[in-house]
């Protein structure tokens, strides 16, 4: 056993070296330079510098096939038979003879990775951002500049180039960059003039906790993140469908923020929230970052390549965001220059390959205990009610026992009531004489003297029965409205669901002998109505009045017999000694077109209180004269259904609770839903996308990271996405601590240590202050990943707190102050630009999270949008004055306003903004119609806070230039600026003779709107 | 103090009083500014043939097979394989080369003029202008997906963040106009897959950056001043903007205030300039025909290219291009897109075709009769060519189309400099690739710099360690285009 093995192993050792001398390296000298991953293009698809390559093949099939040397492409091109390969001169029969002996042996092959990707990786394991995070010291210089660690870093290369740093920022200066970089507002001028009275350190420190404590916070810092996380209110593509639900992830987000959460927990709960032992609903919600992608519904797409399409956008993104690296080029082919192959991509690939994406409902905590709240008071108030109901029987039923026990005995029953109980006795059913109706409609009187209907029920039809009787005392008129199987829904009614609308019912009455058609004689009116189901909104009491525009319907109780009994104001009498009376019966259904009435019968009865059949008054006589305690359950029932019918008041409680019962208050499970990620139980397999067509599956891949990267670890079984979020900010990770506290530096000031923020691979720009990354990314994660401390740390500097004016002399030497001799100054985001004129103003409405806004925009923009399917419904509340990162975004036609100040376009993940600077937004600024109403608004605010009637108008005006000054800018104007204003202010004043200030105080109010200074950060 | 007053102070204590860095940036440097006072450009390098541009763009690449460059050895070879010689170790987007069979063009092609330059039937109007163009057939580029290959023909380079020809074009000489942006853009149909990063100015100021046009409502959004602002007040409220931000570039040195001021400068002539550029009433009934500002689509609308409108839209943006040039705008992009017919290519090319034809060739006669010619270069390209063999991407077997094709296509310049009623290059008898005077995108755009008196290789701004041009790193003057 043994030998055997050993004889095995020296077998294969023979074979390798066979390889290595005989076949190697013709492939290198002849092939490699069109089929391996050093190639400028590779020819065919096919790549010939590694084991699983050579195996897999290119858009013929397999090259080679091991032990099958008539399916092994590669020797047919090398035999130029059919394929010539190489393509100048084919190669000398024994190389042809080695190849076909190597893969008859089995094709033995020791590359695992191709030669040029091996050296590309040894190249890089040097690279600097793939180093282990390691503390540096700080330097060792003493200055009394500085404030805490950052500023001798920053010191330390300053005095390298012998460069003084700038001083602080004035306090006014200072307060509103801090306000409008951690909350993105301005400060009111209150708040600057407190910040001005205490101008210790204490009280700084305590501004910037106040503001990283301040809900804003997560609002203006979510925003950020949004922007990575490609956030949008629609999918995007052709049709461009809402996404109703999105902002739920977009709130849980700023929640997120304002709580304090640590990043990396922040980072595993959107990447793998689902997976978490014991996922709750705000976890699975944090999942919705996957679901960012856009997504095409279009018809006639292949669904398949969409998802792969999302696939790979969710692959890309953890890639940029979190490891700052271009994975994205390796999706087409190995990386060109950072150590990423294409099988490694697909690896990393593999994680987001087997995502469910449902909608799972999700209201948020504040909204159900709202919703208990709701239903607690829904509860209490429909006890309430029934209550009404239970009271309204226990006490006044006993009495009306009472009464109607006495009433049986003053009223004896007449004799055909007492000598027969029989129901249809009591209703004495209409023999229709003649039946006619307005429309073309004609009439079948079947045998059982039911009326059925046929005609084109097309128009609003009245049917008139006439009928003669000799009963006398007629009290009441039944009306039943019979199913039956020809009719639509088995009817009663003729419309398509089986449901009709009588809107009025009137009865006329004339004694026989008279044969005038002109009239139908007397109307007799209706005085109660009463029917065993009334639909919603359609009541049967509707008909005793003769409006057109009500009636009685039975949805969606169709499809079975109706009744209504209509009781006459009068009785009817024969006339004289019992001659009969022709009695005409009119129905009308004006209400409802197409709504007529399918098949009906009537009765009439002479009983003194006309009820349904089984409700008559002598089916209880027994039960009434009986001892309470004796009656059986059923009989009790019957009496109550007695009771209620004769009820007229009960009705009215009765119908309050159920009226009441429509109330139930919308469960909240129903209403709000978030956009999720899930693990599919059966995972897919994942292959490498040959050239990036996933029509073109390559080699299989498991899910795993870059090699050049600290190793993935896991527990038992295939990696899932949970293992890859905690591996992205594991204490090994080299790149997410770094990648992370770049990008919080370049917001703060306006360009990160690394300038190319979303590339630390071997093509992006090498950090500033290296030193400086490291120990910030040291310190973040020793503070527990704690963005809000690391904000603090930064604008607590003295190098954050400088002034941003730019020194001559310092701006050429270092243009783009990279050194940090200064502060920046940033034109803020097209959000803030917003925020800030709404919060200048006095327009603003603040409040955190909910469905996102639709503020005012030109109403034929959104026209522009897929065949003019998209809507915007633009808010008439206090909606339209929300922050600007509130507003619906429309992915195919965004808010203009947003898109000119360079706001993300959402398709991709964007980690830096650009600045540009316009006519456009200058046109923007001034007269967008949002801006002008700010501008309106914050000219209304000058002349009331500062009103005409306190003091000399010259003091006025310079007050209320003033105020502006603090609205816009925290600061007073200088006395130049003042004279530019206030001659603006008496030009405009001047030239009205109404409302002169008011004219005065926009024209102030808009320009200050439009200066740079407003929408900068300086 | 009354206005005047104030405005003397600001201006003479700008001449005198403020920092050296601040008033550089207020009147020289990279701000429209620069040339608005007259002071230096960049260029000239040397005496310019063309001060203006008109830039057709026919996105998603026509058929120079069809169109520009006949082949009647391709017609004669239809249905032959590629011989091995040419698909051996070609990369195309859909078609397996070596697979694919020759495609000859259905199309007769057409002498005109003098010159006796041969177009496609399908245009009538621009060949009957052949005396007045240069034909390019053997242009080549390195991309042949449309959004890099877009951008490598605006930008010179297949990726994002480089400027576009006419954000260096404006860099370099800066406008002509006071009242209207330098670079404007103008899109028919259905438009370009890059999107606007076709007319970005990249790593340039973003006053360079082309100012699009819009087709329907207002054509630049926001143009007009609030209800009940006056042209005199909103002329004041441009002053106090100016004066104000001027007072905060001498306080705070930071130059993008500079660009700032210009932006509101330019901004509020637009205000004036652009509703008289879009007033057609004063053209005469004759000029607007002659452009077909009038035509209506076809019944049949199974083009891929059909928008509804997109006739009456290229007709238009003709004649507006005609009168920004008038005006003085540097350089026009008119955009046309849906050319990439990888089926149905005959029918998709006569529609398309239709569409742009008579508007460009009245584009030509109108600019020649105005004498506008002579100094406006009118350049008409797509972002690559088109095999000629048929597109074996699956599902087009009925009606074939041709596949990208980066290897050789054809463009056509005419006025500004160029040397007219001339073909200059060669491809072979297939048309696979050029066999003489081959002709780079690099090369085009060094000699579309040259004609504006512009050296490629002068012509840069230092970005990230390095000195870019539009050239990239290649380049050389086409000298048989130019005119002596």
């Amino acid at each position: 056993m043994l030998s055997l093995i050993s004889a095995d192993l020296l077998k294969a050792d023979e074979e390798l070296a066979f390889f290595k001398e005989r076949i190697e390296p013709v492939l290198e000298k002849h092939c490699y330079s069109c089929h391996s991953a050093a190639a400028d293009s590779i020819k065919g698809g096919l790549r010939l510098d590694t084991r699983s390559t050579i195996r897999q093949g290119g858009e013929s099939g397999p090259a080679v096939v091991p032990g099958n040397i008539d399916e092994s492409l590669l020797l047919n091109a090398l035999r130029y038979e059919g394929l010539e390969m190489p393509p100048k001169e084919k190669l000398p029969n024994d190389v042809i003879e080695d190849f076909v002996k190597w893969i008859e042996a089995g094709a033995a092959d020791s590359r695992l990775v191709a030669k040029s990707e091996a050296e590309r990786l040894e190249k890089a394991k040097s690279h600097w951002a793939f180093q282990p995070i390691k503390k540096p010291a700080v330097p060792a210089i003493k200055n009394p500049w500085i404030r805490n660690v950052i500023d001798s870093f920053i010191l330390n290369k300053l005095q390298a180039e012998g460069v003084q740093p700038s001083p602080e920022a004035a306090p006014r200066t200072l307060i509103r960059r801090l306000y409008l970089d951690l909350i993105g507002l301005p400060p009111t001028p209150q708040q600057v003039q407190a910040f001005l009275d205490d101008p210790s350190e204490e009280n700084y420190q305590r501004t910037v906790s106040d503001l990283l404590d301040s809900p804003h916070y997560g609002e203006r810092w979510g925003r950020y993140w949004l922007d990575m996380a490609r956030y949008a209110d629609s999918n995007g593509y052709e049709a461009d469908r809402p996404r109703p639900h999105a902002w739920r992830w977009r709130d849980w987000v700023i929640n997120s923020l304002n709580q304090g959460m640590p990043f990396d927990q922040f980072t595993i709960e959107q990447l793998a929230g689902d997976l978490l032992p014991d996922a709750g609903l705000e976890q699975r919600v944090a999942t919705g970052f996957n679901r960012n992608t856009l997504v095409n519904t279009e018809g006639g797409v292949d669904r398949e390549e969409d998802r792969v399409k999302r696939t790979v956008d969710r692959t890309n993104t953890v890639g940029k965001v979190w490891l700052g690296l271009t994975l994205g080029c390796a999706q087409c082919h190995s990386h060109k220059y950072d150590p990423i192959t294409q099988h490694e991509y697909y690896s990393m690939y593999a994680f987001f390959n087997s995502l469910a994406e449902p909608d799972i409902p999700a209201p948020t905590p504040e909204q159900v205990a709202e919703f208990e709240v709701e239903l607690a008071r829904y509860e209490n108030q429909y006890q309430e009610k029934l209550r009404a109901v239970r009271d309204y029987r226990s006490d006044t039923m006993r009495l009306w026992e009472k009464q109607l026990r006495k009433q049986l005995i003053a009223e004896p029953q007449t004799e055909s009531d007492c000598s027969d109980n029989q129901s249809d006795k009591t209703w004495e059913i209409v023999n229709p004489l003649s039946i006619a109706a307005t429309s073309g409609s004609h009439f079948i009187v079947e045998d059982d003297l039911a009326v059925f209907v046929k005609g084109p029920n097309d128009q609003e039809d009245t049917y008139t029965i006439v009928t003669e009787t000799a009963l006398s005392g007629i009290t009441a008129l039944r009306l039943e409205v019979l199913a039956d199987e020809r009719l639509a829904a088995k009817g009663p009614g003729l419309a398509s669901n089986g449901n009709f609308v009588l809107s009025s019912l009137r009865v006329y009455v004339e004694p026989v002998s008279d044969t005038d058609d002109r009239n139908m004689g007397q109307r007799i009116r209706l005085k109660n109505a009463r029917a065993d189901f009334s639909q919603g909104g359609r009541q049967v009491t509707s008909v005793l009045g003769d409006d057109p525009t009500d009636g009685w319907a039975i949805y969606p109780n169709v499809g079975v017999d109706h009744y209504a009994v209509f009781e006459l104001s009068e009785s009817i009498n024969a006339v004289g000694d019992g001659e009969p009376v022709r009695i005409t019966i009119q129905m009308d259904h004006q209400t409802h077109q197409d709504h007529n009435i399918g098949k009906f019968r009537l009765s009439f009865t002479t009983h003194k209180h006309p009820v349904p059949d089984g409700l008559e008054t002598t089916a209880f006589s027994d039960l009434l004269s009986s001892d309470v305690d004796t009656r059986r359950g059923e009989d009790v029932i019957r009496l109550v259904k007695y009771f209620d019918y004769h009820e007229a008041e009960l009705d009215k409680l009765i119908a309050a609770a159920k009226t009441h019962e429509e109330r139930y208050p919308l469960s909240p499970l129903t209403q709000i839903k978030a956009q999720v990620v899930m693990e599919m139980p059966n995972p897919r397999e994942t292959q490498v996308h040959i050239r990036g067509s996933f029509l073109d599956k390559g080699e299989q891949v498991t899910r795993t990271t870059p090699v050049i990267l600290p190793e993935l670890k896991t527990g038992t079984g295939e990696p899932s996405r949970f293992d890859l979020a905690k591996w992205l900010v594991s204490s090994e990770n080299p790149l997410t601590a770094r990648v992370t506290v770049n990008r919080i530096w370049q917001q703060h000031f306006g360009r990160g240590i690394v300038v190319s923020d979303d590339d630390f691979g071997t093509q992006g720009e090498l950090p500033t202050h290296p030193l400086l990354l490291d120990w910030l990314a040291a310190e973040f994660r020793k503070n527990g990943w704690s963005m809000k401390e690391l904000h603090r740390l930064i604008v607590t500097s003295a190098t954050w707190r400088q002034s941003s004016f730019a020194r001559p002399k310092l701006v050429e030497r270092d243009p783009y102050n990279s050194w940090l001799a200064r502060q920046n100054r940033l034109r803020v985001e097209a959000e803030i630009i917003r925020d800030l004129a709404l919060s200048a103003s006095g327009l603003i409405h603040h409040e955190i999270g909910g469905p996102s806004v639709y503020p005012p925009q030109p109403a034929d923009l959104v026209k522009l949008g897929f065949q003019t399917s998209l809507s915007w419904p633009e808010n008439k509340d206090q909606n339209r004055y929300r922050r600007g990162l509130y507003t619906f975004f429309q992915r195919t036609v965004p808010y203009p306003m947003l898109i000119e100040f360079d706001a993300a376009d959402s398709n991709a993940a964007c980690t830096r903004r650009e600045r540009s600077n316009t006519p456009l937004q200058a046109l923007t600024l001034w007269n967008d119609p949002v801006f002008v109403e700010c501008a309106q608004n914050l000219g209304a605010r000058l002349l009331k806070e500062v009103p005409a009637d306190e003091g000399d108008a010259a003091s006025v005006i310079e007050r209320r230039i003033q105020l502006a000054y603090e609205l816009c800018f925290s600061r007073p104007p200088t006395e130049d600026e003042l004279q530019v204003v206030e001659l603006l202010y008496k030009e405009a004043a001047g030239k009205q003779t109404v409302h002169s200030d008011r004219a005065a105080a926009f024209a102030v109010a808009r320009v200050l709107l439009n200066l740079d200074e407003f929408i900068t950060r300086e | 103090m009354d206005r005047q007053m104030l405005r003397r102070n600001f201006f003479t204590s700008s001449a005198s009083g403020v920092g050296a860095l601040a008033l550089s940036s207020l009147l020289g440097g990279d701000g429209l500014l620069a040339d608005q006072s007259g002071r230096e450009h960049i260029g000239p390098h040397f005496a310019p043939k063309a001060k203006r541009c008109i830039f057709i763009f026919l996105a998603g690449a026509p058929s120079q097979l069809d169109l520009l460059d006949p082949k009647p050895e391709l017609v004669k070879r239809d249905g032959q394989m590629l011989p091995a010689s040419v698909s051996e170790g070609v990369r195309l987007a859909f078609t397996d080369a070596t697979k694919a069979k020759l495609k000859g063009s259905p199309r007769r092609f057409v002498r005109h003029g003098e010159c006796g330059t041969e177009f496609s039937d399908r245009l009538p109007h621009i060949g009957s202008c052949a005396d007045d163009i240069a034909v390019v057939r053997s242009m080549h580029t390195d991309e042949f997906n449309h959004h890099p290959a877009q951008l490598m023909m605006n930008s010179g380079v297949g990726r994002l963040g480089r400027p576009s020809v006419g954000s260096w074009v404006t860099y370099g000489l800066g406008s002509e106009t006071q009242n209207l942006p330098g670079y404007v853009v103008l899109s028919a149909g259905t438009g370009a897959s890059g999107g606007t990063s076709n007319w970005s100015s990249g790593f340039l100021p973003s006053t360079y950056r082309g100012v699009v046009f819009r087709g329907q409502g207002d054509p630049v959004l926001n143009l007009r001043s609030p209800e009940g602002v006056t042209k005199a007040e909103q002329q004041a409220s441009l002053e106090a903007i100016t004066q104000l931000n001027a007072k905060r570039l001498q306080r705070t040195g930071d130059s993008e205030i500079a660009n700032r001021i210009a932006s509101y400068e330019l901004a509020f002539r637009m205000q004036s300039a652009a509703p008289d550029l879009l007033d057609l009433s004063g053209e005469t009934r004759a000029t607007l025909d002659s452009y077909g500002l009038d035509r209506k689509e076809p019944e049949n609308n199974r083009f891929r290219g059909y928008t509804g409108n997109a006739h009456a839209m290229m007709s238009r943006n003709c004649l507006l291009a005609r009168r920004m040039v008038e005006r003085g705008v540097r350089f026009v992009n008119l955009y046309h897109a849906s050319w990439d017919h990888h089926d149905g290519l005959d029918k998709d090319l006569e529609y398309n075709c239709s569409v742009i034809d008579q508007p460009i060739g009245a584009l030509l006669k109108d600019l020649k009769q105005r004498g506008l010619l002579d100094d406006t270069l009118v350049v008409c390209t797509g972002e690559f060519g088109r095999t000629p063999i048929a597109d074996t991407h699956e599902g087009n077997g009925q009606k074939p189309g041709r596949d990208h094709h980066r290897y050789a296509f054809s463009l056509w310049m005419a006025g500004g400099g160029v040397k007219p009623g001339q073909v200059v290059g060669r491809t072979d008898d297939i048309g696979w690739a050029p066999v003489e005077d081959g002709v780079h995108i690099n090369d085009f755009h060094a000699t579309l710099l040259h004609l504006f008196g512009l050296d490629h290789l002068k012509l840069s701004k230092r970005f990230g360690g390095f000195d870019l041009r539009l050239t990239n790193v290649g380049g050389n003057v086409v000298q048989k285009l130019l005119q002596t």
